[in-house]
């Protein structure tokens, strides 16, 4: 429980601080469209009705996705926008080409999130070939946290806003410091709020492992945590 | 019942840390450009009913016609012919429908033609033994 004391102003600041929201798109009309109109339609159905040219429920799907799987994308390449904007495009093209392998009793969430994970993946080892990056060391350094987005103005003051920015960056760079196995479970779960089933669904793994993975993901990170940061 | 209840304090608060992370706001046209993208690259498959596709395989072709060459081809044979078109007769369409089509057909065929021939006539001609008598009172009228 030591490490658990000295963890906790880290983490009780961050408790403090509120969870930062998304700002409306001004010209999403679709993203309002699949939050006021079609609630009720489940992802499946639009994404089946999309298969069949359907343009507006393809609008309404992409939408619905749009913050969530970004939000992932960009902490899975380690802050870097533009990537995540190109792997969100990708995600959904692949998608739509590949609509066959869509197992229609499992649930449209995981499948479209397996292609994004597995798109970063494809991407990493690609940059690796190029010599651009190295799959595991490549984020680590320092520059890499400043690409990261600034936390959303909740209305707190310029100290604190500056000293969540810092505490984001000190978890930010735990999570690089992980194995990419590690990183993807645990923003999976954590920060993209999947079950733990929808977690082994969209890593093709048993649910065993993602809990041992997962475990052992949170007992590095909290390690990193409590160590006094340089 | 929470999935996390079962970790340590330490593990559940070092997640809850990178829940609380922020969330990048994407770009206000990543929707519009992904749709542009996809309807660039991608035309949805409309799907056709089996019978009515192509068959587009050089085999398969082969393959079909020989099928209907070898159907017809035996369509020649009266005493095959006969028993199948009395049973779809009987069985399949009904005599009904069977009754108006040939009044139809004999309508049609006769109405600038030659002299037509009495159905009972033909048959003879033929060496057929009918097996029933139409009750269509237009199909006698067309005959006459």
């Amino acid at each position: 429980m030591a490490g658990a004391a000295a963890l906790n102003p880290l983490l009780a600041a961050f408790g403090g601080a509120t969870i930062a929201h998304h700002e409306a798109a001004p010209s999403a009309k679709i993203a309002r469209a699949s939050e006021t109109v079609a609630p009720a339609i489940a992802d499946e159905v639009l994404f089946e009705k999309a298969q069949r040219g359907d343009r507006d429920s393809l609008g309404v799907l992409i939408a619905r996705y749009e913050k969530p799987l970004f939000a992932v994308l960009v902490r899975m390449t380690s802050g870097d926008m533009s990537r995540a904007d190109d792997l969100f495009q990708e995600t959904f093209l692949h998608a739509m080409r590949s609509a066959g392998t869509f197992n229609r009793k499992m649930s449209f969430k995981p499948w479209i999130t397996a292609i994004a994970v597995n798109l970063v993946r494809d991407d990493a080892r690609k940059r690796k070939v190029r010599g651009e990056v190295t799959l595991d060391n490549g984020a680590r350094n320092k520059d890499d946290t400043a690409r990261m987005p600034e936390p959303a103005s909740t209305g707190e003051c310029p100290g604190q806003s500056a000293e969540r920015r810092d505490e984001e960056q000190v978890v930010q760079r735990a999570l690089t410091n992980l194995t990419p196995l590690e990183r993807e479970v645990i923003l999976l779960h954590f920060f993209n709020s999947m079950t733990l089933q929808e977690t082994c669904e969209t890593l093709s793994v048993p649910l065993g492992t993602v809990k041992s993975r997962l475990h052992s993901a949170l007992n590095r990170l909290s390690t990193m945590l409590c160590r006094p940061q340089p | 019942m929470n999935e996390n209840d079962e970790l340590d304090p330490r593990l559940q608060q070092a997640g809850e840390a990178v829940a609380r992370l922020s969330k990048a706001t994407p770009s206000s046209d990543l929707v519009a450009r992904t749709m542009t993208n996809i309807h660039s690259k991608w035309v949805p498959v409309k799907r056709v009913f089996w019978m009515l596709r192509p068959i587009t395989h050089p085999l398969a072709r082969v393959a079909a016609a020989a099928l209907i060459i070898f159907t017809l081809s035996s369509m020649i044979n009266m005493e095959l012919a006969d028993p199948i078109g009395s049973h779809i007769e009987r069985r399949i369409v009904g005599r009904t429908l069977v009754g108006k089509v040939e009044n139809l057909i004999d309508r049609v065929l006769v109405r600038n033609g030659p002299p037509a021939y009495l159905q009972t006539e033909l048959d003879a001609l033929m060496g057929i033994e009918r097996r029933y008598t139409s009750m269509s009172s237009r199909k006698s009228q067309s005959r006459s």
